[in-house]
């Protein structure tokens, strides 16, 4: 056999092998597997949606339009579109998540100036420094009108919320979360609180108010802020 | 042959491939489960000091009777047991081209020399026959360059199909007994808390290569640093609004067992002896012990104006390492049982917590807080002598030592992404991602 009969056959050979192999994968059952792959994928996405939106929507889309295909009985474009779907899922996730921090600031604007002093009707929450569970001068002035507030009301009970940043461990946090609601109530008994107006509970770093993962944000949630109970 | 022919037939062949993976993969089917799951790991080796493993290979699972996911499960669990191990390398399926039809289950009907070729020290043969329910599986490590067959402490095991993956476990156990003198942790199950929504966080138990995820709370709040107790889990539950210590007997549900005002939190369990945190009465944090059911008190360990807690036993249930602000910043301290002796034992560093006392020997995980505010995890003996375990990885918390000492659970943000779970062996040198998906993952415990 000459060398150009030999490559002749061969290319002839693959090409039959190539269509045998898009025969063996046009299967007529539906893409179960495939379709449960993409509805996972976006119940992933779905908690990170809302910083993605143009993406999850296009995943949502792909998936109906796949489910679709399914009623239809076009089961191989139906499982490329479920692939797709998972694509775009995957996608809308990778953005979400990428692009939480940003679109959560976005979202929740910081505190404006101001609120200060509109707040004079509420408990007012103080801060701390990192891994700090004393009072600065500043959250000692707000623990004395949080104390003028309570005297005013002799009837309410406060619960005070002892929170940390997420920059140390859970253990620990927990730990300085509840120092730092025994160093407030102290005080506040120090000025005339009685103890049993005055409970502490510890979320250690459970609760952040802001899911940044910067100073500013750590600043926000090294907190104590106050529950009023009755 | 000219090479041209040779250049058309490669082409041909590769575009073959690709072809036939793309239309796979646009169908979401697995085509290469080895490939898929040696992907799925990210193997580490810190500072580019390779270990020396041994290359396995693992050849195709023969079998008889029920479906195709049987060889498949077994192939995977193997697979990927062996590769997190830390000691091994597998041998890629695409290197394994010979014919493997004349290969038997037998020393005197394989030949060595094919396998010796691609580079095998250790070759995995294996078959299962299927028949109403039953798996009878057999599994056989060979020694290549000997040509024999290795002697494990397993044996061909019948089990249920849904008993499969233990048994599977079991022999890579004896496969790592064999090679390194100690049983492998195959099987065994990791404790962690993952956050599900803003305001709620779950108690989740899984195999410790990942698998059998199951959930251990469902009421809605915040429950958080899981601990093993005997035949079951602890943990802290925001569920009635204050931070109360629960157990989790296996399959059962969640019972109470400490409910002071305050923090009931971070249980470390010694034969009867349960040690926890409290802060009762409106007290700053100390250590107590608890009877492990009722939460009676039994004795007060520390009595310190600043921060104690987080205690964990020493194996032989006569010593504590906890941590305690006392000198002005988080450290790791050792104290007797009584809570007498209370020493100081890490210098280095302002924020050193979350301290694990190894089941073998007097080797104590913690984490510590470095520059750039990133966390690693570092041990300590009892002479005050650190060693770095994580480093240039993002941050790393929350050790937990293996029921053998051989490897260390902990949560690293590796990789920009989340919180997720990841183990290396006792050295730092192989480091391995466990999770199989999602991020939020805290508080990572090995059943003991």
């Amino acid at each position: 056999m000459s060398s150009k009969n030999l490559t002749r056959s061969l290319a002839r050979l693959l090409a039959l092998l190539l269509g045998v192999a898009f025969l063996a994968l046009a299967c007529g059952e539906p893409p179960t597997k495939a379709l449960e792959d993409a509805e996972n994928s976006l119940l992933e996405a779905a908690s990170v949606s809302e910083c993605a939106e143009e993406e999850f929507r296009k995943a949502e889309e792909a998936l109906a339009k796949a489910k679709q295909l399914v009623e239809e009985g076009e089961y191989d474009e139906a499982a490329i579109q479920a692939a797709k779907a998972k694509q775009l899922a995957d996608n809308a996730k990778a953005a979400g998540e990428a692009n939480w921090d940003d679109c959560q600031k976005a979202k929740n604007p910081p505190d404006t100036e101001g609120q200060f002093e509109v707040a004079l009707d509420k408990m007012e929450t103080v801060y701390f420094d990192f891994n700090e569970s004393a009072l600065t001068d500043e959250a000692k002035k707000k623990l004395q009108k949080n104390v003028e507030w309570m005297k005013r009301r002799p009837e309410a009970k406060v619960r005070i919320e002892g929170h940390c940043d997420e920059q140390g461990t859970t253990d620990y946090n927990l730990a300085l979360g509840e120092l730092r609601g025994q160093t407030v109530r102290k005080y506040m008994m120090q000025l005339g609180i009685k103890p049993d107006r005055l409970a502490v509970v510890s979320y250690g770093s459970e609760l952040p108010v802001d899911l940044g993962l910067n100073a500013d944000a750590y600043a926000k949630n090294r907190r104590a802020e106050f529950k009023v109970l009755q | 042959m000219s090479s041209r022919i040779k250049t058309l037939i490669v082409t041909f062949a590769v575009a073959l491939l690709t072809l036939t993976w793309a239309a796979s993969a646009a169908l979401g089917q697995d085509l290469n489960t080895d490939q898929d799951i040696q992907d799925g790991i990210a193997i580490d080796i810190r500072g580019g000091i390779r270990r020396a493993t041994i290359p396995l290979a693992i050849s195709p699972i023969g079998g008889q009777g029920g479906d195709p996911s049987i060889s498949r499960e077994i192939m995977e669990t193997l697979t990927r047991d062996l590769m997190i191990s830390g000691y091994f390398t597998l041998i890629p399926r695409d290197q394994i081209f010979f014919d493997l039809g004349s290969d038997g289950m037998t020393a005197s009907s394989i030949n060595f020399q094919n396998w010796f070729n691609i580079g095998a020290s250790g070759l995995v043969k294996g078959t299962y026959r299927e028949a109403s329910g039953q798996v009878k599986l057999d599994l056989r490590l060979f020694k290549v360059e000997s040509g024999v067959q290795a002697n494990l402490n397993w044996k061909p095991e019948s089990v249920s199909r849904i008993q499969l993956r233990q048994a599977v476990h079991r022999f890579a156990n004896a496969v790592i007994e064999h090679y390194t003198g100690n049983r492998g942790v195959f099987g065994t199950k990791i404790a962690f808390a993952a956050r599900t929504k803003t305001n709620e966080k779950h108690i989740y138990t899984m195999d410790m290569d990942g698998a059998n995820l199951t959930r251990v709370t469902r009421n809605g709040a915040i429950n958080i640093l899981p601990s093993w107790g005997r035949g079951g889990v602890y943990f802290t539950s925001y569920q009635d609004g204050n931070p109360n210590l629960y157990f989790w007997r296996w399959g059962g549900k969640p019972q109470l067992v400490s409910g002071h005002e305050g923090l009931n939190a971070g249980a470390s369990q010694c034969k009867d002896k349960l040690l926890v945190t409290l802060s009762k009465n409106g007290t700053n944090t100390d250590i107590y012990q608890i009877h492990p059911n009722t939460g009676a008190i039994e004795a007060r360990l520390t009595d310190h104006w600043g921060i104690d807690t987080s205690p964990s036993w020493s194996a032989d249930c006569s010593k504590v390492a906890f941590v305690s602000d006392r000198a002005g910043s988080p450290q790791i301290y050792v104290m007797d049982a009584d809570g007498s002796n209370q020493r100081r034992l890490t210098f280095e560093g302002d924020y050193n917590t979350s301290p694990d006392w190894s089941p073998r020997g007097n080797s104590i995980l913690y984490t510590r807080r470095g520059a750039g505010n990133n966390f690693d995890i570092y041990s300590v003996d009892l002479k005050g002598y650190s060693e770095r375990l994580t480093e240039n990885q993002g941050s790393n918390k929350d050790p937990s030592w293996s029921p053998n000492g051989q490897y260390i659970v902990f949560a690293s943000t590796r990789d920009g992404g989340g919180a997720r779970i990841y183990i290396m062996t006792a050295d730092g040198q192989f480091q391995t991602l466990i999770t199989r998906n999602g991020s939020g993952y805290a508080t990572p415990v090995w059943s003991r």
